[in-house]
């Protein structure tokens, strides 16, 4: 037996400020709420609850705890959400409260049995919302793969390959960005330079060296590293150290000169790749325009977040406006910010690709800065021409770093390139270098030492460039493994889920559907062998296969087929649950397929329990009254200034708030409570009476005033009813105290006398006492229903309570 | 395929467990790759810092 919800408690979190409780026994309930009224607060709790985790509010700027927190309450209230499940081992209360200046998260059920719940829950897809939906219709082929994983409650794995997929470009950016093969080739010319051959093997070296030393006519030969350290050893005691110092340095400075130069078409082949994705990206006005949004949406975020604005309106403009539901619009266009934000991924890579070239080029540069004769004044040339090049490749990073605005250019790549002409002091270098050989040429150990130094050094960073590059390309052959291995277990599962319920998706389909002429509607993936590069539907029409859906699909078709996914998955992964949460998934039908939407909901799934919350006020209307009959619940959500989101109560939950209130003398809540009681008896009273009032559409309907029924009720009375006319006195009463009633609305600081309100709940039931039965197997009002033409009577269900009544 | 269909922690809690298994990928790539989903901290950022770190301690040893 799967388990559903009995009750229901959020406090403190999201929109939801006081005590939120809905009591559901195990029925589903349609939830009615305007937007912004915190209907999604509570898909969000139930998330928060289950998963960990908000989708919508996960992401690098967001953080979840504070998220979650209702805006309004103070640091040290909880916020929680406690849910009562049909299965009462899994009753628990989650909450986050405030523990030494941290926001802390507790859950009062640690049973072993609750844990492998809601580590079962993890693998069900018990809620659908609104833009999951809107996302899959409105999503190309590409990105639909993504948007229908999130419908079925793959999104996790979508997630888990684009870090995959990230990582593996990272390694293949890194190898690439290393330059190593140039690399190598600069320490292999200084080899030749030094010792006459380019050599990457050990024992070449070795050999090498012997040939060289060998008129030095020494006891041993050259056969390991350590031999070449003792052999300098040896070498350094006549050798002139200011002079080889100095060649050294200059050797150092031509090296790095001459890698760089190495690297002219590396250099200036990114950049014009970065330039093209630079114009590109600039010529999407709208993307730019969200990328600027992006970062006023974020600081509006943090301005509402910290409470820097604490009055009811936009920060920006001083509008009036819910500061939650400012929040609220904040957070939704930041996520489809971020979600366009995916299109300039090559442009971030370019740009990143510029700054690692450049920032590692210049730091080796600044190596050579670091050397005390750098600044000395016979390399005042050689510093000016370093500075040079400095500065162009300062120039390279600085364009790489311009903010993308609709009014910034970068410079093209001609007006900045590395040319041949940056470097023309390395020949310059080269005679100084040759200068100071000849100067030692008498002094056959310093230049051996100096040789042999440079000629060892080359090999052993040629050695460890080899060893970093077959590092990385091993890191790069097993995350390619990795991600292709899991890309083709994703496309394997995907399909294994739409081969096994491809009949049922379509059977939901054609259920709301009934008379298209789509069939056989089935998902093909994309991508050749192990790749999968999105998903297309095919479907017969005509008795020929179409595909792509677009070409006669209307977004109601594919809201359908999205709504059949998730409905599908729902049959497919929910063992342990029978729970849907349906969030504004309705806004996105037309009228026809609501109602199909509605009738598919209560033929196939009526052993589940859904929770199905809409703001469409129509639809609402109509649906209650199925829904009811069906033994749903039906529950209005409000939201105001003071209390946040609230349930309207039934009458029956008023009645105990109201009297338990007036023992322990609550006035705050009292007043509106009668007044809602009184409010909410009268429209029953004027309904089953048949008290006739002045025409109002739907919302307006339901605002009307206790003043206004009670003096149609008053004059129906006169006209219907002597024993009723008797009464009147007792409609007096209430009706005097209307002006009380009116005064107890929220709009207003009026403060009552708890004797007072005592005296007008007094007069309110004795009011409710003329119309209503007494007995226990009855409490029925008298009704029209229950006429009796003979003896012109009108009476209760039971007809114990009865007047007499002239039609 | 008549394989029962699984749902998308199913498919990431078994890709990480038989990510071990697989030819041709450096072991301790793949233990690492496995703890971090496991910890619940499979990001880019902590992907690439287990590289780096897998790369650095090779590094040492060579």
């Amino acid at each position: 037996m799967k388990t559903k919800v009995k009750q229901l408690q959020i406090q403190g979190l999201r929109g939801i400020q006081n005590p939120l409780t809905l009591t559901l026994s195990g029925q589903s309930i349609l939830l009615y709420g305007e937007n912004g009224t915190g209907k999604s607060s509570i898909t969000d709790s139930v998330e928060w609850f289950f998963k960990d985790e908000v989708k919508h509010l996960s992401g690098e700027e967001i953080e979840l705890k504070e998220a979650l927190r209702n805006y309004n309450i103070s640091k040290d209230d909880e916020s929680s959400i406690t849910i009562e499940f049909t299965k009462s081992a899994f009753n628990a209360t989650k909450s986050i409260k405030t523990k030494k200046d941290k926001l802390v998260i507790s859950c009062t059920n640690d049973s072993e049995d609750f844990k492998k719940y809601l580590l079962q829950t993890q693998k069900e897809n018990i809620i659908l919302r609104h833009h999951l939906l809107t996302d899959f219709v409105d999503k190309t082929k590409g990105n639909k793969l993504k948007s229908l994983s999130d419908v079925i409650g793959f999104s996790e794995v979508n997630k888990a390959k684009e870090i995959l997929k990230k990582s593996y470009n990272s390694i293949k950016a890194e190898i690439k960005n290393q330059n190593f093969e140039a690399q190598v080739n600069t320490q292999k010319q200084i080899q030749i330079d030094k010792i006459g051959a380019a050599i990457g093997v050990e024992s070449n070296l070795f050999d090498r060296i012997n040939e060289i030393i060998a008129p030095l006519k020494l006891s041993s030969k050259i056969t390991s590293l350590q031999d070449i350290d003792v052999l300098l050893q040896i070498l350094k005691v006549p050798v002139n150290s200011t002079i080889i110092t100095e060649l050294n340095f200059l050797d150092d400075c031509k090296n790095v000169l001459t890698a760089i130069e190495n690297e002219i078409v590396l250099f200036n082949e990114e950049y014009q790749k970065y330039y093209v994705e630079f114009v590109k990206i600039k010529a999407d006005i709208q993307g730019i325009m969200q990328s600027y949004l992006s970062e006023l949406l974020k600081v509006g975020q943090e301005v509402l977040r910290n409470k820097y604005h604490n009055v009811e309106s936009c920060p920006l403009c001083l509008q009036p406006k819910s500061q939650l539901t400012l929040l609220q619009e904040i957070e939704k266009r930041l996520r489809s910010i971020e979600e366009s934000a995916t299109a300039k991924s090559s442009f971030d890579l370019a740009r990143q690709t510029i700054e690692k070239i450049t920032s590692d080029r210049i730091k080796r540069i600044e190596r050579i800065e670091g050397n005390s004769l750098y600044h000395s004044p016979e390399n005042e040339r050689l510093k000016t021409a370093f500075e040079a090049l400095k500065n162009k490749i300062i120039a390279y990073q600085q364009n790489g770093r311009k903010k993308l605005t609709s009014d910034v250019e970068i410079e093209p790549v001609d007006s900045i390139m590395l040319k041949s002409d940056d470097f023309a002091i390395i020949s310059d270098l080269g005679d100084r270098i040759t200068k100071i050989k000849s100067s030692l040429e008498k002094d056959n150990t310093t230049i051996l030492y100096s040789n042999i130094s440079s000629a060892r050094d080359a090999f052993l960073i040629i050695k460890k460039f080899e060893l970093d590059k077959k590092v990385l390309e091993s890191q790069r052959a097993s995350m390619e493994v990795i991600y292709n291995e899991f890309v083709k277990k994703q496309k394997g599962e995907l399909e294994n889920f739409i081969t096994t319920f491809s009949n049922t998706i379509n059977d939901y389909y054609q259920f709301m559907n009934p008379s298209e002429q789509f069939q056989e509607l089935k998902i093909v993936t994309i991508g050749e062998e192990d790749e999968l590069n999105g998903i297309t539907i095919e479907y017969k029409y005509e008795g020929e296969w179409v595909s792509p859906p677009q070409k006669y699909f209307s977004e109601s078709h594919l809201n359908c087929f999205g709504i059949a996914f998730f409905l599908a998955s729902v049959k497919a992964f929910n063992e342990e649950n029978s729970i849907i949460v349906l969030d504004d998934v309705i806004s996105s039908f037309d009228s026809t397929h609501r109602k199909m939407f509605a009738d598919l909901l209560f033929e196939k799934f009526s052993d589940y329990q859904i929770i199905l919350l809409t703001h469409e006020s129509e639809w609402f209307q109509y649906i209650s009254q199925l829904a009811k009959r069906k033994q749903w619940i039906i529950k209005e959500i409000k939201w105001n200034e003071k209390d946040g989101a609230f349930v309207d109560a039934t009458p029956l939950e008023l009645k105990e708030v109201i009297e338990t209130n007036l023992i322990s003398g609550n006035i705050e809540i009292l007043g509106n409570a009668i007044r809602k009681y009184l409010e909410h008896f009268l429209k029953e009273v004027c309904k089953s009476l048949e008290v006739r009032v002045v025409f109002k559409f739907n919302n307006e309907n339901e605002k009307r005033m206790s003043d206004e029924l009670l003096n149609e009720l008053k004059s129906k009375i006169d006209k219907c009813s002597n024993g009723l006319k008797a009464q009147i006195p007792i409609l007096e009463r209430v009706n005097n105290s209307t002006i009380l009633t009116n005064l107890l609305s929220h709009d207003n600081r009026f403060s009552p006398k708890l004797g007072d309100l005592k005296a007008l709940w007094m007069d309110v039931q004795a009011l409710e006492g003329l119309f209503l039965c007494s007995e226990s197997n009855c409490m029925k009002y008298i009704t029209l229903k229950h006429y009796d033409t003979v003896l012109k009577e009108i009476r209760c269900a039971c007809g114990k309570k009865k007047y007499d009544w002239k039609k | 395929m008549n394989q029962k269909v699984k749902s998308g922690i199913e498919i990431l809690d078994e890709f990480f467990e038989e990510i071990k298994e697989l030819d041709n990928v450096d072991s301790s790539i793949a233990e690492s790759l496995s703890q971090l989903y496991k910890q619940g901290k499979l990001t880019d950022a902590n992907v690439k810092n287990m590289l780096q770190n897998l790369r650095e301690s090779n590094e040492n040893k060579g």
